[in-house]
């Protein structure tokens, strides 16, 4: 369609980490393989269920499909953040597109995350939140080091800031 | 983080004895009644009564204990309330965080002179301890006095924080705003009580019936009515429905908004009073408003009505689940824009209808999606109806329901489009949608703490996308549905003050945090 509607926001600076590709892809694949036992051991031991569950794992197993074929690589292209002295600025999604800006004024937490498929990659998620219940901004796939700087930073610079933010 | 004070500690009025003692009463009604109409035949009735009858006590004897286990006191700067005999908790809410003061009077407590004292914080996790408390059990002068000092002391320590505030409505000089007006029981007799009343009166009923094991003195009671009028049945069960769900909504409106009055503090704070059996009275802040919702369902904006709702900040979920901080019923329309710009002390509703601040149009694309959206809902109703005259033998006929539908859901579509608007105008963000319930959505930027663009594929391909603007207060999330990409993008760079966000490239002057 060639409307006139103007451009969607700038990509923010920088990128995440390119191990988060992998991350991404384990994680797929570990829900992958869940989906394909939860339903097919059921359906050895039981033989009345059978075609139920095979039928409905097949449908799910084909949902999460392109969590491991496509959204890794797609995710790694859009996946994009940015911290400057004012506001925390992200890109995500690999289907939709999502824009989240929070200014650093109304920033009320800051934390790295990292959960046991980070650590083995070396990476971390931070997530930022506002005084809404609406809203963080949850950057994942970082590298561990400089998530913790950007926390570190990001403290430091919010807490400049006055008011309870709401 | 609770203090050392000389304060003395104080403790609720013995009267709760009392109170729990006849609210034990009064609950073990239902179990003399089940009993009474008892079948002895049937287990599940048996338990039941049984049940009835421990739920009866277990509560109240939890409220008496409360006389003994509960103090508290203000100290220059906490709430403090300390609980339990054996195992002590203690909760310290500071003062400069209290952002609302609700009172509620049950019944039994009323008769007693006593009342329950809510404090709201604004926190909006469940989980956080200095989210609220709440004082069950205060006699009522005690709990009034206590009402107005904790806002004074809430006001002093905010007043750094407290815009200018500017009437828009007359008010007396004892500070009201608006009484009771007995002609918005039509809007309450016209709402969603009328579709659900029927419903939750009619199932109220038949659960009491069957729990205690006469469910079928119902059903057989409107068999008997069905068979006896026949043809006229369907007709007849309709007005019935209707009827009781009319009642339903003037029970409701009666009985919670009885007394009702709005006033304005000499401080500058709020307070709604309303309640026939349960009295409410509601505290809050003109510095907590941060917008203000008008919304009208089908019915009641035929009927000239509609609903302004306060966008606060520092109301709890329970008290938004409850009610407890519902400040204005449905009035008329012109009454609610009224009510509303008087309590966000501007004008916004007003410039709005009078053409002062006008709404920006959504794109055409807009219409496509609205019209798609309703014609791919049709759709899928036919496909479901191909697939079951195919494989199931339904008949074929049934197809031509949803074709019928066609035309109306194209219409309902338009209608979509055309209640899409929006304005950022001066320090507001005007937002409105809903062909079915419109609602229009003012925000103070203030309270704005964050911005969402959000794109579907489809919507890429539209060029359109939606602004989610994010905000401590009410709902903590507002849209603006399927503005121009080029809109969207503009208002998040404005809403956050971040320009650079609108800009092609990313600026190479700006300083980055790290990396």
């Amino acid at each position: 369609m060639t409307t006139p509607a103007g451009t969607p926001p700038r990509p923010p600076r920088h990128q995440v980490d390119p191990r988060a590709v992998r991350y991404w892809l384990t994680s797929g694949l570990i829900s992958l393989v869940t989906v394909v036992v939860v339903a097919v051991v059921p359906a050895l031991l039981w033989e009345p269920v059978r075609p139920w569950f095979l039928g409905i794992g097949a449908l799910v197993a084909l949902l999460v499909l392109p969590r491991v074929v496509v959204a890794p690589w797609l995710r790694y292209r859009t996946h994009r953040w940015e911290a400057t002295d004012t506001a925390v600025y992200s890109r995500t999604g690999w289907w939709g597109r999502e824009w989240r800006i929070a200014p650093l004024s109304r920033v009320q937490t800051v934390e790295a995350k990292r959960n046991v498929l980070h650590q083995a990659f070396g990476l971390a998620a931070v997530s930022v939140t506002t005084a809404s219940a609406q809203g963080a901004i949850v950057i994942d796939g970082l590298d561990a080091t400089v998530a913790d700087d950007l926390v570190a930073a990001l403290t430091t610079a919010t807490e400049q800031t006055q008011g309870d933010a709401t | 983080m609770t203090e050392q004070s000389e304060v003395p500690w104080e403790r609720l009025d013995p009267r709760i004895v009392l109170a729990a003692f006849l609210g034990a009463l009064v609950r073990l009604v239902p179990a003399a009644v089940a009993w009474w109409l008892f079948d002895q035949t049937d287990t599940a009735a048996r338990v039941t009564v049984a049940l009835f009858a421990a739920i009866a006590l277990v509560h109240p004897a939890n409220e008496a204990l409360k006389y003994w286990k509960v103090r508290y006191r203000i100290t220059p700067t906490e709430l403090q309330v300390r609980k339990g005999l054996a195992v002590r908790s203690a909760h310290a809410v500071p003062l400069h965080r209290i952002r609302t003061v609700d009172i509620t009077a049950p019944l039994i407590h009323r008769l007693l002179g006593l009342a329950v004292l809510t404090v709201g914080t604004g926190s909006n996790l469940m989980a956080d301890p200095t989210s609220g408390v709440a004082l069950a059990g205060l006699r009522a002068p005690v709990a009034a006095s206590l009402r107005s000092r904790l806002v004074r002391e809430a006001e002093i320590a905010d007043e750094v924080e407290r815009a200018p505030s500017t009437a828009t409505a007359p008010v007396q000089d004892d500070g009201t705003i608006v009484e009771l007006r007995w002609g918005w029981v039509v809007y309450a007799m016209s709402g969603v009580w009328l579709l659900v009343g029927a419903v939750s009166v009619g199932g109220t009923l038949f659960g009491m019936a069957s729990a205690i094991g006469r469910g079928d003195w119902l059903t057989n009671g409107v068999a008997v009515a069905a068979a006896a009028l026949g043809v006229f049945a369907a007709v007849v069960g309709l007005v019935a429905f209707l009827v009781v769900g009319a009642i339903a909504g003037a029970t409701t409106f009666v009985t919670g908004w009885w007394g009702y009055r709005l006033a304005r503090e000499p401080g500058g704070t709020f307070v709604a009073t309303r309640g026939l059996f349960t009295t409410r009275s509601f505290t809050a802040d003109r510095a907590r408003m941060r917008g203000i919702t008008l919304s009208a369902s089908p019915l009641v904006r035929l009927l000239g009505g509609a609903l302004a709702r306060p966008v606060m900040t520092g109301i709890s979920l329970r008290q938004t689940m409850n009610e407890s901080a519902a400040m204005l019923p449905t009035t008329s329309r012109d009454e609610a824009v009224r009510l509303g710009d008087t309590l966000l002390g501007t004008p916004v509703l007003a410039a709005l209808d009078d053409g002062t601040v006008r709404l920006v149009t959504h794109p055409p694309a807009a219409r496509r999606r609205a019209v798609a959206r309703w014609v791919i809902a049709d759709a899928v109703v036919a496909g479901i109806l191909g697939i079951g005259a195919v494989l199931w033998s339904w008949p074929v006929w049934l197809l031509a329901v949803p074709v019928a539908l066609l035309p109306g859901c194209v219409l309902a579509g338009r209608a979509a489009y055309r209640a899409l608007g929006h304005a950022l105008v001066d320090d507001h963000l005007y937002l409105r949608r809903g062909a079915v319930v419109r609602r229009t959505d003012v925000l103070e930027v203030r309270g704005i703490s964050g911005a969402t663009v959000t794109q579907s594929p489809v919507q890429r391909w539209l060029g359109l996308a939606h602004l989610v603007a994010t905000t401590a207060a009410g709902e903590q999330a507002y849209r603006a549905v399927d503005v121009a990409v080029r809109d969207a993008t503009a208002l998040a760079a404005e809403l956050t003050a971040e320009p650079s966000v609108a800009a092609p490239e990313a600026p190479a002057d700006t300083r980055t945090l790290s990396v």
